[in-house]
């Protein structure tokens, strides 16, 4: 069976045993850390980071790897859009390409950012059981006032949960809807008019039956979209305070130079 | 001329640590007017056999190929008919008659033909005229089972391929289905399907291709399939073979019912014959 | 322990699908309901939890109206039920999650939901996917999984809607095998199919046909009465072939049509005896 990109590798390591919204708070703070750093130096010095953190995970590189092959593509296309289309010293020219020292620099920077941010989100979604994100992601959010806008914050965990859980299912609906399509010799780019139908009415009526069922099952093991409590306890302990601080004094050295 | 698949091979997530072998070095030729059926278990790469039938799949190595044709030119398109599980996935027209419409249009039938060619389809699947005008989404399960079945039959497909056709359909659908699946094979169209309703569809099959692991691990006749090891049988045929094995000497490759019933009594006579011979002794 | 008294229940566009069930299920019962599509079946089962609430009569569970919104949720802690499609109805994105859910709607303190989502995974022997996203399972074990999320509610009234009529016929015993063990621990069943093979256990079994109970009675008699053929239901096969062996002076007694071993193993003993 396929893994998925981002997933949880069971473990009882450091990071492991962290409060999930102390790792959530941490992911924003590097997120925010990273695009803050101009300089190759701090860059480099996230990296190293990275490093430190992955060694308290006991997690195998691999799970890393995996985050960042699928965007692979779109890091290499940025980094190529930097290069050629940045203004300033020409490098060096061939054909219609003008490579530019500063574009270079623009784009090993900005390729680098994405990585490290694939890099952290890997790091937390694979030492954090998923219900504990979203556990964590809810307790965080419990204090705004969400109630003006009609929702809650268990609504909206639960909503977020379902979201994510459904595109597969989705996505497996456009290939079978397609397949069965195109076997009864339909094309898609020759008659727009008539294929554009032939695929968005089987799906949207296939996704509100999805939907109906789905809401029945809920309803069933009694889901009222109000207060409901978690399998996970979520208690601060020192050693997340000792990490918050230790992560917002490297923050603000960081920032620093 | 036949279905020929030489050493076919498909992966998914080809050449990345995720790589899944969905068929592995498969071998088969289905002739024009045979009921095929193939079996296996989920995940033995039943779906994305049939899938290579009409090109929606390629081959990673391999050939496939139709009627000495590719499988993605158009021509071979119209002539191999589908027929997935979900009819739901398929269905979007307003009408029935537009729905079964569709295929022959798309193919550049003149409206006269394409109108021909739905009346016939329609009778095919034993549904009235008077629905013609119906909503597809107001019909059962089997209905609608049977006009997807339609829309694939008025492309006049020399091989009609279905998946799983009467998975989640209740018993009077299924025998409907069934029944038009034989007219139409009778009609000389091949009929392939995935199943693993094997008590339904037992009775019609002439060829079963079994599959296991993306692997063929068994391809002949439902008779040779009968004496084989290790395959799933209908209930029928699975009491036969252990009263076989038990020492009873039937002939195990039987399964309906009427057959089964014949075969007990006349190995009763035979044994209560040969109890008599015994007892004057 | 459920009794539904004079339900009768339309669709939104005013097509009858119930009409006038009267029906009672003592604790501990298990009974098989079968039908063709659109007689009703499924429609009476989202009756047994409150899910729908009859437009006349009333269904009571355990002394509670299902019409009573208060008593709902007490409701749905007694009555489970496991729907056809295992897809739609995983709301966790991991088994361990979705197990978790229906304790975590009744509220239930953080250690105790842990405690109920550990023995229920080793009572349907998921341990090992307990990390797994529930749509990579198989269709037989997505169906167990199905199973769990609703047994960790600790329902006392199990209700099955047509389980395993995608599943392929391996793991459609899979997960009857599971529900006679439930059965056995004295759970309440309400087993809901169109194949008449899987209801051998039943110990009671109600036919619908257009929203009405037509038949009821033990299996032995229901299955093989020849009113089902009109309604469009076959027969499981080896009790057809006992039916028919037994107008040849061979008894082959209602038990032992169960299975292809226990068939073949009577027919032995009835032919082999000296």
């Amino acid at each position: 069976m396929q893994e998925p990109v981002f997933s949880y590798v069971p473990g009882d390591s450091f990071l492991h045993t962290l409060d999930p919204r102390t790792k959530l708070a941490a992911v924003m703070l590097l997120g925010i850390l990273t695009f803050r750093t101009e300089s190759f130096f701090g860059i480099g010095a996230l990296f190293v980071f990275f490093f430190a953190l992955t060694s308290f995970s006991g997690l195998p590189a691999r799970v890393f790897l995996r985050a960042v092959r699928p965007m692979m593509l779109f890091i290499i296309f940025i980094f190529f859009a930097q290069l050629f289309f940045t203004k300033g010293h020409v490098l060096t020219s061939f054909w219609i390409l003008h490579p530019s020292l500063e574009g270079l620099q623009n784009g090993l920077r900005l390729s680098a950012r994405f990585i490290l941010l694939l890099l952290f989100a890997a790091l937390m979604t694979a030492s954090t059981d998923p219900s504990a994100i979203t556990c964590g992601i809810e307790r965080m959010l419990r204090p705004l006032p969400l109630r003006w806008m009609g929702v809650n914050s268990f609504e909206l965990a639960t909503m977020m949960n379902l979201s994510i859980s459904f595109l597969p299912i989705l996505f497996e609906r456009v290939e079978r809807t397609k397949a069965a399509q195109a076997s009864r010799g339909m094309y898609f780019g020759k008659n727009p008019l008539r294929s554009v139908p032939a695929l968005a009415i089987p799906l949207i009526k296939g996704v509100i039956r999805d939907a109906e069922e789905l809401a029945l099952a809920m309803e069933s093991r009694g889901y009222q979209g109000t207060r409901r409590t978690s399998m996970h306890e979520l208690t601060m302990q020192r050693r997340d305070w000792i990490f918050l601080f230790a992560l917002i004094l490297f923050a603000a050295l960081m920032l620093r130079f | 001329m036949p279905i020929i698949l030489e050493n076919v091979s498909l992966f998914y997530s080809k050449n990345t640590p995720l790589e899944i072998t969905a068929l592995k070095d498969v071998n088969l030729r289905i002739e024009k007017g045979e009921f095929v059926g193939i079996l296996g278990e989920k995940g033995a790469g039943k779906s994305t056999l049939i899938k290579l039938f009409n090109g929606i799949l390629r081959p990673d190595s391999g050939k496939v190929t139709i009627d000495g044709l590719s499988p993605s030119s158009k021509k071979v398109k119209s002539r191999v008919g589908m027929v997935f599980q979900q009819a739901a996935d398929q269905l979007f027209c307003r009408t029935i008659y537009d729905e079964i419409a569709f295929g022959p249009l798309n193919f550049g039938y003149s409206r006269k033909e394409t109108e021909e060619r739905v009346l016939e389809a329609l009778e095919a699947v034993y549904l009235d005229r008077t629905m013609l005008s119906r909503n597809p989404f107001s019909l059962s399960g089997g209905e609608m089972q049977r006009v997807a079945l339609a829309c694939a039959l008025a492309l006049r497909p020399d091989y009609l391929v279905l998946d799983e056709p009467i998975t989640g359909i209740d018993p009077s659908g299924k025998k409907e289905i069934l029944e038009t699946l034989k007219k139409v094979k009778d009609q000389g169209t091949a009929v392939i399907t995935v199943t693993h309703n094997l008590k339904g569809f037992f009775p019609l099959l002439e060829k079963i291709i079994h599959l296991q692991e993306g692997r063929i691990s068994f391809q002949g006749s439902r008779k040779e399939y009968l004496e084989t090891e290790n395959v799933p049988l209908p209930p029928v045929a699975a009491m036969m073979r252990e009263l076989k094995s038990r020492g009873i000497q039937v002939n195990p490759a039987v399964f309906t019912v009427e057959e089964a019933l014949e075969e007990i009594l006349r190995v009763k006579s035979i044994i209560e014959k040969e109890k008599a011979e015994k007892q004057p002794e | 322990m459920i009794r539904l008294e004079n339900v009768s229940y339309s669709y939104p566009d005013g097509k009858p699908a119930l009409s006038d069930i009267h029906m009672g299920i003592r604790k501990g019962e298990y009974i098989g309901i079968i039908g063709r599509n659109g007689s009703g079946k499924s429609t009476l089962a989202l009756h047994l939890n409150g899910l729908l609430k009859p437009g006349k009569g009333k269904v009571m569970v355990k002394g509670m109206d299902t019409r009573d919104i208060s008593r709902l949720q007490e409701i749905r802690k007694i009555v489970g039920i496991v729907f056809q499609n295992p897809e739609t109805q995983f709301i966790g994105r991991t088994v361990e999650e979705d197990l978790a859910f229906g304790p975590e709607n009744l509220c239930l303190p953080p250690e105790e939901i842990r405690r109920r989502v550990e023995r229920v995974l080793a009572e349907i022997g998921l341990e090992n996917y307990r990390y797994h996203s529930p749509k990579t399972l198989s269709g037989g074990q997505g169906q167990c999984a199905a199973l769990a999320g609703t047994l960790t509610m600790e329902p006392e009234c199990l209700v099955f809607d047509e389980v395993t009529s995608m599943l392929d016929p391996d793991s459609g015993k899979l997960v009857l095998k599971h529900v006679k063990k439930l059965h056995e621990k004295g759970k309440t069943i309400i087993y809901i199919t169109h194949n008449l093979e899987e209801l051998h256990d039943a110990d009671r079994i109600i036919v619908m046909d257009r929203g009405r109970i037509v038949l009821e009675g033990e299996p032995e008699n229901v299955l093989s009465n020849p009113f089902l053929l009109d309604l469009g239901l076959t027969p499981p096969s080896l009790m057809d072939l006992a039916e028919r062996l037994k107008k040849h002076g061979v008894m082959i007694p209602w038990e032992k049509t169960s299975s292809p071993s226990s068939f073949a193993e009577e027919i032995c003993r009835l032919f082999l005896k000296t």
